[in-house]
């Protein structure tokens, strides 16, 4: 072989040897041949690889560091610039004292020790400082660096920022305390459960005085431990037993809405019993799913015996008041007897005059007669009373009635004491009036009364009969008849007018104001 | 660069050149391997034509015969033609250098 062809073939092993090493650089080589065997590498794989983490040092949030044994940092990705403020060309190469704060730099030291010893640092939380000189609170994991034969070179470390953890980690702590404080100081009970089925309910401190269990007892009665106080409460509304499933908090659950305010009666399984006004509401997820409820019962116990209370002393003055109408009536019906007592050993004509004072107590009698049978005992249904006191003067005045025929047209109203008493001696005087005057010489007659409000609030009586009509030359207003000058009298109190009609009989019309509004205002409880 | 059609024809003549003796390194079914079999598969349809012998040889199989040849990587192809014997090592994706180790014009492909 000359040096030619020696060149010639030196320079064919040369451009082997580059093809070799050409492919090797390229990543298109996917084996080594030995002289034995055959080695597989899967470079291309192992490139990959590679790749994959470098960009996920890179694209992290997170900075990660790495640094030699003697503290010198050897990699900075862009989590560490964007965490520290430093540049790569500025950390690279230099100790890495600067980022950590002069009084933990002993802290460092001995995170150095561990790692040296092979041990490795996990989430730990402490402070660093940035370019600007922030002082961050950041949470770091630091573990060895070995080189291939397993010998420690170096620690890498990652350090998250946690000032927004930190922030949020407060702000919860901050809501919680406030939660919790709220919670104690509310005078009322305040019932949660955390489940969509609520099997565990659980309370603040007023709710576990009100249902008497301790902090860690379940108030849910549906609750998995069959002894659970939960179970053995019983609630009623209006007398009846309700299950679980009507209560307010398993309802707003159950439903998904607010359950407005309801009236419960609790039992206690040590027999205790009380009144609470419960509600409810569900607790929603971000998703708006139901994750729970809460609910919130006052105790209202004192509420509803001051009701009871109450309740009874009014019962009580009602009867008391029944009894004091009831005395009234019978000592004015005592009066009208002893007149018409008396009346009798008189003359007829004294007797007629007795009897007239009787007619009028007696009409007087009726009002609180009327008083003590109504419910209302301020206020007389008057065509209930007109009716009975006509009957009454229909009865009494004997045998003559019995050809003067009595028509009644009475519409409803209710009238106070105030008006009922003036208005029932009016109706006397005026019906005995026709029944002692009117049909004098008449073998039959008639005498209607009419009792009808207006829509504008007013009331008129009239009191007509078919009979001899006023004497022509009788100024009704001017009579000396006492009955008369009493029906003006009284028609003054009730701040009415009077009117008297005379021709084919007589007819006399009282009109006074009536208010609606008056039954309102001066009505008493039902 | 010459325009596709005058290629066209330039190519002509290669087709009369003498037959190439192709032997193509490769290790199993690792993806460089299997992408330097599609490469060159591609170049016999699109080039070659009848105009080559082609021999597979899979270093896990035999790799005294890639010893022999000096083959040390894979995949490798081994081109014989006219007494010169030239090695191209990868994937054969690089067109120009393998149309180049066998003298052929490189706008053809």
């Amino acid at each position: 072989m000359n040096q030619r062809e020696r060149i010639q073939e030196l320079e064919a092993q040369l451009a082997h040897a580059e093809g070799i090493i050409q492919a090797l650089r390229d990543h298109e080589v996917d084996a080594i041949v030995g002289t034995e065997d055959v080695a597989l590498v899967r470079l291309r794989q192992a490139e990959e690889k590679h790749a994959i983490l470098a960009a996920i040092i890179e694209s992290s949030e997170d900075a990660i560091i790495s640094r030699d044994l003697d503290g010198t940092v050897t990699s900075w990705n862009a989590g560490a610039q964007h965490i520290y403020g430093y540049r790569p060309d500025e950390m690279i190469g230099q100790p890495n004292g600067r980022i950590i704060p002069s009084e933990l730099q002993a802290e460092e030291a001995t995170f150095l020790e561990r790692v040296q010893r092979g041990e490795s640092i996990a989430h730990y939380e402490t402070v660093r400082l940035t370019k600007d000189g922030r002082r961050i609170p950041v949470s770091l994991t630091i573990s060895p660096i070995r080189n291939a034969a397993g010998a420690i070179i170096g620690a890498s470390k990652i350090v998250r920022d946690i000032t927004e953890r930190k922030r949020a980690e407060e702000e919860i702590s901050k809501t919680n305390q406030r939660l919790t404080a709220l919670m104690k100081a509310l005078p009322v009970g305040v019932s949660f459960s955390n489940d969509a089925n609520c099997r565990h309910v659980s309370g603040n401190s007023a709710v576990l005085a009100q249902f008497a269990v301790g902090p860690i007892d379940n108030l849910s009665a549906s609750a998995p431990h069959s002894d659970a106080p939960g179970r053995r409460i019983r609630y009623f509304v209006h007398g009846r037993e309700i299950t679980e499933a009507d209560l307010p908090l398993q309802r707003a659950v159950a439903e998904q809405r607010e359950i407005p305010p309801m009236e419960l009666e609790v039992h206690l399984p040590d027999g205790r019993r009380w009144f609470t006004e419960a509600s409810g509401a569900p607790i929603r997820d971000a998703q708006g799913n139901v994750t729970g409820g809460v609910a919130v019962t006052v105790d209202i116990t004192a509420r509803k015996q001051a009701e009871e209370r109450l309740k009874h002393s009014l019962q009580e003055k009602e009867v008391m008041l029944k009894e004091i109408h009831h005395r009234v009536k019978n000592n004015l019906q005592v009066i009208s007897s002893l007149v018409d007592l008396q009346a009798a050993t008189l003359d007829p004509a004294l007797r007629g005059q007795f009897r007239e004072v009787r007619d009028r107590v007696r009409s007087m009698a009726l009002v609180h007669e009327k008083l003590y049978q109504s419910e209302n005992l301020a206020r007389v249904e008057f065509s209930d009373y007109a009716r009975s006191l006509l009957t009454y003067l229909w009865r009494a005045h004997g045998s003559g009635t019995a050809r003067i025929r009595l028509t009644l047209d009475l519409q409803p109203v209710s009238l106070s004491v105030e008006k009922a008493v003036p208005c029932g001696l009016i109706l006397n005087e005026l019906a005995v009036n026709a029944l002692k005057h009117a049909f004098a010489g008449r073998a039959e007659g008639e005498v209607t009364v009419a009792l009808h409000t207006s829509a504008e609030g007013r009331v008129s009586l009239r009191v007509r009969d078919n009979g001899v009509g006023l004497p022509a030359e009788l100024d009704w207003r001017e009579s000396p008849s006492l009955g008369l000058r009493l029906v003006q009298m009284l028609a003054g109190q009730l701040h009415g007018t009077v009117q008297a009609v005379t021709g084919a009989g007589t007819e006399f019309v009282i009109e006074f104001a009536h208010p609606r509004a008056e039954t309102s205002t001066t009505a008493t409880h039902d | 660069m010459k325009p596709k059609t005058k290629g066209a024809k330039a190519a002509a003549p290669a087709k009369k050149a003498a037959r190439h003796r192709l032997r193509l390194f490769v290790a199993g079914n690792e993806p460089n391997s299997e992408l330097a079999r599609r490469n060159l598969a591609q170049l016999i349809t699109g080039v070659l034509k009848d105009n080559c012998e082609l021999e597979i040889v899979d270093v896990l199989q035999d790799f005294k015969t890639a010893l022999a040849l000096n083959v040390l990587v894979t995949p490798a192809l081994v081109v014989d033609s006219a007494g010169t014997r030239v090695t191209i090592f990868g994937t054969l994706t690089d067109t120009h250098k393998v149309l180049a180790a066998l003298r052929l014009p490189s706008a053809v492909a």
